[in-house]
């Protein structure tokens, strides 16, 4: 029946954006309505045109596979390390999970010597781009609240 | 073996740069704009980095926090350090009209802020292109009274002291329609492509744009020693004196002891001859609001915004 | 004439040279790293100008920035990032290039666009810098609204076989870009109550989240190399990237033009320049097929439009104190320190300090041309050899610490994630990138143009000639026009002739 799965899918949820959108506006004054008035409308428009079409037609989207279990770690530790960025300090931090991913992307045939010179070019890598960013570009990178007193 | 003798290689070229960066950390005190670069908080600063290199032999450096007209910077002042390495600008009216206009939104307090100092202030002024038929304020005052409405005067933002100074003109009989545009750049270009009649900005304006404007009023006390011909407001019969001050702020929990030192030393910067002489070229008022006079100067200064806010129906 | 032989001379004085020569090799590393834009390098750099005179202290600005400009490429070329947002339509085609195994190639086009680009921002405001400037000043709200609608209606060209999604993606877009403090109204707008979200989208992080984040999560979890080794990576491939650029000159010379022209008028910029420039490209191309595949034709017209900004945007910052890109803002910043008054004085009463530095900035994008594609050619070598487990590592550090570095602040480290996390989810979806970013950078100018205008035409109560009656408004309205309805024009009179001929 639906063609189109995933073009229904957004469909809703763009339909339910404009949604927001209309009821953000309420609470603007005139002039800083237009505009968003102006997009919600034609995107409930397009919503309503992308629904339709979701049951007539699919257009194909060319997406190769995933391996999912490595994606799933990636983000993790991504997120942990913006999440422990300012807690912990930039450096420690930084270099627990650089070498961390090191290790998730590591496929079965990189040996341990490998696995070991990788972790220290990145170590060198961290250091390098932290010195020169904190003294070089005058970037105050975080010290870590834990380690303040 | 000639892997080796490379990947030895890039090792000391990259631990050569390593030492070198470490090697140029330097004592300093960060200052903290809570704008994007080349306004007038940045130019301002930049000029007393290098009376500070001068006097006190420490790098001044500056660093930008833009966003929400300050309100992001100010936000997060007290969770910074708070031994005087770091202090952030505070402008006046935006860390008492912010507070004010947004409520809770605003994201701070402007108790919140230890402001230290005031070092000068921009007043507000009217300025129309160089070939304007306006060759006067009086002139320009007929103009909007036969015309309610129609002068159209550029500035940057709503809510924003360009904004407040039409309202004052408004309230003193000039109707004017005001346009608001992101910035004084903008607001200026309006101005010099005569999409609008005149603008409402600032006497530092006047200074940038040379012979390509003309400032009909200020509002400042006293005429401007930069421009000696430009009647004040208050000349002209109309009680408007106002314009953005500009200071610094520490964290709240900073001591006692290193208020007074920051203070001192940007006080110390504010009497020499040279900067003032800088500065007032560039159409800056210079003000010495040092630690000692802060609170009753800030006392001040809450009063006569929060009459301007109940006027406006911001506050009840 | 005698002056100006002066001037040209101490442009090449040795102090000037090693600042140009420093500067452009600074800002192309600087502007290669994502999160530090040109107005980051430029910002850094100030504080050191205050020791030099001010020629030599606009030549190192100027050095600074067009390198930046430059190496912003490299990460949109290698990583499909843009190093600095100027870059942005380099991505498209570029990185496309590099996946097939053409990255060197790609690097040298991007040099050479670079500086043909630079160079004819240089000429014209060399030459033409008043003219143009008064130009700028008669381009009002009105017709930047305008003008935007003109870069919006390239969402069509833009758009990769599903056009239903891309208008949605662009109508996204521009909501995007109301996200924050209104300017007219100075209602707070879509923040939805997070705090964060009071001052918009900052614009680089979420160009860093859109563009890298899918790349890096695509790299982890396929098999298979980050790009393909190209068959000669020693040589620079300079004898086929010249004769592609001698295939594309006019494409070169059109994206030099508009990029000097955009650059002019101050508020819209590099990235504004880049995507309008391979947008009309493309929609003009006889290659249009082929754009997004990697395409050369698209290359060219992205880098050579970004590079010309720089001297476009150097015509009302000289002539009429208006920075007209944000780069420009901070070098405005140093020259009031220094006592320059800019104005149309600047020309006539210190004409010495704005032709050496003339002569200085071409100097300087000249130096650019060698410096770029040597550093290019061990950047690309280098880059092709690190092995997935520490490029993926590498690239997320990166992107952590150049978007904290826009604002010293982790919320923007968080957004970037957050906003990457949803354009991959997009992308996956069908939702491409570039009509996104489309109406991000232009919303703004679009909005405010057109309520601005409404405000003024509304007090001289005249509110549809301020719309449809001002002369230049009226050719970009019939730019639009053609551009919408040319193609069916085109298919009408073409079939017409056949017939007639039959």
């Amino acid at each position: 029946m639906i063609k189109d799965k995933i073009s229904f899918i957004s469909s809703i949820v763009f339909f339910i954006l404009s949604g927001l959108v209309y009821l953000d506006a309420t609470t603007l004054s005139d002039f800083a309505a237009v505009f968003p008035l102006a997009i919600g409308t034609i995107l409930v428009f397009l919503s309503i045109l992308l629904l339709v079409r979701s049951f007539k037609l699919e257009i194909k989207i060319h997406n190769d596979s995933v391996l999912k279990l490595k994606i799933i770690l990636l983000v993790i530790v991504f997120f942990g390390w913006i999440y422990f960025l300012e807690r912990s300090g930039f450096i420690i931090t930084s270099l627990i999970a650089f070498n961390l991913l090191v290790l998730i992307n590591c496929e079965n045939k990189t040996t341990i010597k490998q696995k070991i010179f990788f972790m220290t070019a990145g170590t060198i890598f961290v250091l390098l781009l932290y010195f020169g960013f904190k003294n070089l570009l005058q970037v105050p990178l975080p010290e870590g609240l834990w380690f303040r007193h | 073996m000639i892997k080796l003798k490379s990947i030895i290689k890039k090792l000391i070229v990259s631990s050569v740069i390593l030492v070198m960066g470490i090697a140029s950390a330097n004592a300093q005190v960060n200052n903290i704009i809570p704008f994007g670069p080349g306004g007038e908080s940045d130019v301002t600063a930049r000029l007393q980095q290098k009376y500070y290199k001068e006097m006190f032999n420490e790098d001044m450096v500056i660093q930008y926090k833009p966003g929400g007209g300050g309100a992001v910077a100010w936000q997060s002042l007290n969770s910074e350090k708070n031994d005087g390495s770091l202090i952030m600008g505070a402008n006046l009216p935006h860390i008492i009209m912010q507070p004010i206009a947004n409520k809770a939104k605003a994201g701070y307090k402007t108790s919140d802020l230890n402001v230290f100092t005031f070092f000068h202030y921009t007043p507000d002024a009217i300025l129309v292109e160089a070939s304007s038929p306006h060759k006067t304020f009086k002139d320009l005052a007929a103009f909007a009274k036969k015309n309610p409405g129609k002068l159209t005067l550029s500035g940057s933002g709503t809510y924003s002291a360009n904004h407040l100074l039409t309202i004052q003109l408004e309230k003193a009989g000039i109707k004017a329609t005001y346009v608001p545009f992101k910035g004084t750049g903008a607001a200026v270009q309006a101005l010099l492509g005569k999409q609008v009649e005149g603008s409402a900005g600032y006497s530092t304006v006047a200074s940038k744009q040379g012979t390509q404007v003309r400032m009909l009023a200020v509002a400042s006390e006293k005429r401007l020693p930069a421009f000696p011909d430009v009647p004040t407001f208050k000349e002209l019969g109309y009680n408007i004196v106002s314009g953005a001050y500009r200071g610094y702020a520490l964290p709240k929990s900073a001591s006692l002891a290193t208020k007074k030192k920051l203070s001192d030393r940007l006080m110390k910067i504010n009497a020499d001859k040279n900067f003032v002489k800088t500065m007032e070229a560039g159409g800056y008022v210079v003000v010495n609001i040092g630690h000692d006079q802060i609170d009753k100067f800030m006392a001040e200064q809450i009063k006569i915004n929060e009459s301007i806010a109940k006027t406006l129906g911001l506050i009840k | 004439m005698t002056s100006l032989l002066a001037d040209f001379l101490s442009a090449l004085s040795l102090i000037n040279v090693s600042l140009a020569f420093v500067g452009v090799m600074a800002g192309i590393i600087i502007g290669a790293l994502p999160g530090l834009s040109a107005t980051m390098a430029v910002a850094v750099l100030v504080p050191f100008t205050f020791s030099l005179n001010p020629s030599s202290a606009l030549i190192v600005l100027g050095a600074i920035y067009t390198g930046a400009i430059f190496g912003g490429s490299w990460s949109a070329i290698l990583i499909n990032t843009p190093g600095t947002p100027s870059a942005v339509a380099t991505t498209f085609d570029g990185y496309a290039m590099a996946k097939k195994g053409d990255g060197d190639l790609a690097m040298s086009i991007s040099c050479m666009s670079s500086f043909v680009g630079g160079m004819v921002g240089v000429i014209c405001l060399a030459l033409f810098a008043p003219p143009l400037a008064s130009i700028s000043l008669a381009f009002g709200p009105t017709e930047y609204f305008w003008l935007a609608m003109l870069g919006l209606t390239l969402i069509s060209t833009l758009a990769e076989g599903d056009n239903i999604k891309s208008l949605i993606g662009a109508c996204l877009g521009l909501l995007l870009s109301m996200i924050g403090v209104s300017v007219v109204g100075g209602d707070m707008r879509l923040t939805g109550n997070i705090g964060f979200l009071n001052s918009g989208i900052e614009i680089v992080s979420a160009m860093i989240g859109l563009f890298c984040i899918p790349v890096i999560l695509d790299l982890t979890s396929l098999k298979g190399k980050h790009l393909n080794e190209s068959e000669t990576p020693k040589s620079l491939r300079l004898v086929e990237c010249f004769s592609i650029m001698t295939k594309n000159k006019f494409a070169a010379v059109r994206g030099s033009l508009i990029g000097t022209f955009i650059g002019i008028l101050p508020g819209a910029g590099g990235s504004i320049a880049s995507i309008v420039s391979y947008g009309e490209a493309k929609r003009t191309s006889k290659n249009k097929d082929n754009f997004g595949k990697g395409e050369p034709e698209g290359l060219v017209a992205s880098e050579t439009a970004n590079n010309a900004t720089v001297g476009g945007g150097f015509i009302p910052t000289l002539c009429l104190g208006i920075p007209g890109t944000p780069p420009d803002a901070v070098i405005l910043g140093a020259l009031l320190i220094q006592g320059i008054k800019t104005g149309n004085t600047l020309f006539t009463q210190q004409s010495d300090i704005v032709y050496t530095f003339i002569f200085g900035l071409a100097l300087a994008t000249l130096i650019m041309l060698p410096l770029g594609l040597l550093m290019g050619r061990y950047a690309y070598k280098f880059i092709i050899k690190v092995p997935k487990e520490v490029l993926i590592p590498s690239i997320i550090f990166l992107t952590i610490i150049g978007s904290y570095s826009i604002e010293n602040s982790i919320l923007n480290v968080y957004f970037m994630f957050f906003f990457g996390l949803i354009g991959w989810v997009l992308n996956r979806a069908g939702f491409k990138a570039s009509p996104i970013v489309l109406g991000l950078v232009l919303g703004g100018i679009a909005e405010q143009g057109f309520v601005q205008a409404y405000i003024i035409g509304n007090a001289q109560e005249a509110i549809f000639t301020n719309y449809f009656g001002r002369p230049i408004s009226i050719s970009i309205i019939s730019m639009i026009l053609v551009g919408l309805f040319y193609p069916t024009l085109k298919e009408k009179f073409f079939k017409k002739k056949v017939l007639i001929n039959d």
